[in-house]
């Protein structure tokens, strides 16, 4: 019913273009129009071409990179969710495609999954956060840097607290006392790297980097 | 007398729209300071139950051809409450409203002043053709003024195509709206975690933008009221309704048009014989506190043997 009224409406509108009292109206609404459309794929262009940061790690439940661009509509919900701060939000240098979207910050805290809940997941509503299972999913992959992890280094004075936070078991002693990741086990919550206390008083060194810090996975797909 | 232009001063609906406007935007506020996971007016809510942005969820559905039953229901529930409320949420909750406000100068100001009276003149003048038809404003079903697809339709369609072309809600990055909500973040963010970010200059200076270059955004760009313009073209519910009885220009014959005056987006609360139909009514209550003797009420539904109805039945 709407369609065929529609139609009708739409042909009187582009007859009323005639009428000098509609005609300013109307080519003006055809400026903002066309204007609007232009802009946008414009918009949308520049901001494909720009490209969006590969190296977010997005917060539990992200399915496939491209669809949780296309899903997420940067409502903010999952960050203010979060109950550990552990979600923060991509700034303008991530590329237009990705400001705005959430993103994992192990700095400020890491993924507990809320006791199996995952907040985040319950509030997002579009589905750019789906289910998320860790003995199947991951959110991301911890890697020592060895430059950086204090059992790689002459001294190997650390307390392991990593090994100690690890929920999933995945970080592992050699003979050496040096820590590796064992990658199945892994599922990229971030208590590793959010407990590590390489570099974290050290951040005038220029270095981002911790001992042991979450990388995000090679998405195929 | 006296007791008339009282009633005329007070305005029950500015003040009511007014605190319902800052209690939502104190409610998101808080929310996003103290995480409270009640999401912004792209989607709030507690827990998974929320009232989502249709347009926010219509890109997400063509960026990405996903089609999630949590996003269709969350979908399904906002055009209920929109053909129940029509686009009442550009009067009593969007942010922008009261922002392009602030940022008009005196002279634009007066200049829309002066086209709103116009636009009631206009109302007028086409009721008074129809009352020489013998016609008194349109009863018997003559041409009432017709919801026009318009500028913002084309922008809700790019909108959509732009989010399918780049497979990402391209509008979402302008958007408002959202952008308002995105500068609290940001201001938040760089308050609480001492981390500065150039969005907490560049999204407000895109809103101000917006509002000032683009001073017709709402009436002419906005593709959420067109969006809600077309679903609210099914909308029967709380709008205005003119007493007959009470009315001076129905019973008296009086040459009142002052509700069609006073109606910021053009419509004819009369006898919807105005610029823009009356599908468009923002609920903003305008009309009502115009009115000099308070003709005007937004009942649920308008009942049969009043003007709205006349028009359903004819």
């Amino acid at each position: 019913m709407p369609s065929a009224e529609d139609s009708e409406n739409k042909e009187a509108d582009e007859t009323a273009t005639e009428t000098p009292k509609t005609s300013g109206i109307t080519r003006r609404s055809f400026v903002y129009g066309g204007g609007g459309i232009v802009a946008l794929l414009a918009l949308g262009g520049v901001s494909v071409a720009i490209g969006d940061d590969k190296s977010l790690i997005r917060p539990p439940g992200a399915n496939e990179s491209s669809s949780f661009l296309a899903q997420c509509i940067r409502c903010d919900r999952c960050r203010s969710a979060c109950p550990r701060d552990a979600i923060g939000v991509a700034k303008l240098g991530s590329g237009l495609m990705a400001v705005r979207t959430p993103t994992m910050e192990f700095r400020k805290g890491y993924c507990d999954t809320c006791d199996g809940d995952y907040l985040c997941i319950e509030v997002c509503d579009t589905g750019a956060l789906g289910a998320f299972d860790p003995t199947t999913d991951k959110i991301g992959m911890a890697v020592i840097d060895e430059e950086k992890c204090e059992t790689y280094l002459i001294s190997a004075s650390c307390g392991r607290v990593c090994m100690d936070a690890c929920p999933a078991n995945a970080l592992v002693e050699d003979e050496e006392g040096r820590v590796h990741v064992d990658e199945d086990a892994c599922w990229g919550c971030g208590a590793c790297e959010y407990v590590c206390p390489a570099n974290a008083y050290r951040a005038y060194d220029g270095s981002p980097m911790r001992g042991v810090n979450i990388e995000p996975l090679e998405r195929d797909l | 007398m006296a007791e008339q232009t009282k009633e005329k001063r007070t305005r029950p609906y500015l003040r009511i729209r007014t605190v319902v406007r800052l209690v939502i935007l104190v409610l998101i506020a808080a929310g996003l300071i103290f995480n409270l996971g009640w999401g912004s007016y792209s989607s709030e809510g507690i827990g998974f139950i929320a009232a989502i942005c249709p347009l926010g969820a219509l890109e997400s559905i063509f960026g990405s051809w996903a089609f999630v039953p949590r996003l269709i229901i969350a979908l399904v529930a906002i055009c209920i409450i929109i053909w129940l409320a029509g686009r009442s949420f550009c009067s009593w909750m969007c942010p922008v409203p009261p922002l392009s406000r602030f940022f008009r100068t005196r002279k634009q100001r007066e200049r829309e002043a002066k086209e709103q009276s116009e636009a009631g003149i206009v109302a007028y003048d086409r009721y008074c053709e129809s009352c020489k038809d013998g016609d008194k404003g349109c009863q018997g079903g003559c041409s009432h003024t017709k919801t026009k697809f318009d500028s913002r339709t084309a922008v809700l369609c790019g909108t959509l195509g732009s989010a399918a072309i780049f497979g990402f809600p391209v509008f979402c990055l302008i958007c408002p709206v959202g952008l308002t909500c995105a500068t609290l973040v940001a201001l938040m963010r760089f308050i609480g975690f001492n981390e500065p970010s150039w969005g907490l200059l560049v999204f407000p200076v895109v809103v101000i933008l917006e509002m000032t270059v683009l001073r017709k955004w709402c009436s002419k760009i906005c593709p959420i009221s067109a969006l809600m313009s077309l679903i609210g073209r099914l909308n029967r519910t709380f709008r205005p309704k003119v007493d007959t009885e009470k009315c001076i220009r129905s019973a008296n014959g009086d040459a009142c048009h002052a509700c069609a005056s006073a109606c910021p987006v053009h419509i004819d609360p009369h006898s919807n014989l105005g610029l823009v139909s009356t599908t468009e009514c923002t609920r903003c209550g305008h009309c009502a506190e115009a009115c000099p003797t308070g003709a005007i009420t937004f009942p649920f539904i308008a009942r049969r043997g009043q003007n709205k109805s006349k028009k359903t039945a004819a």
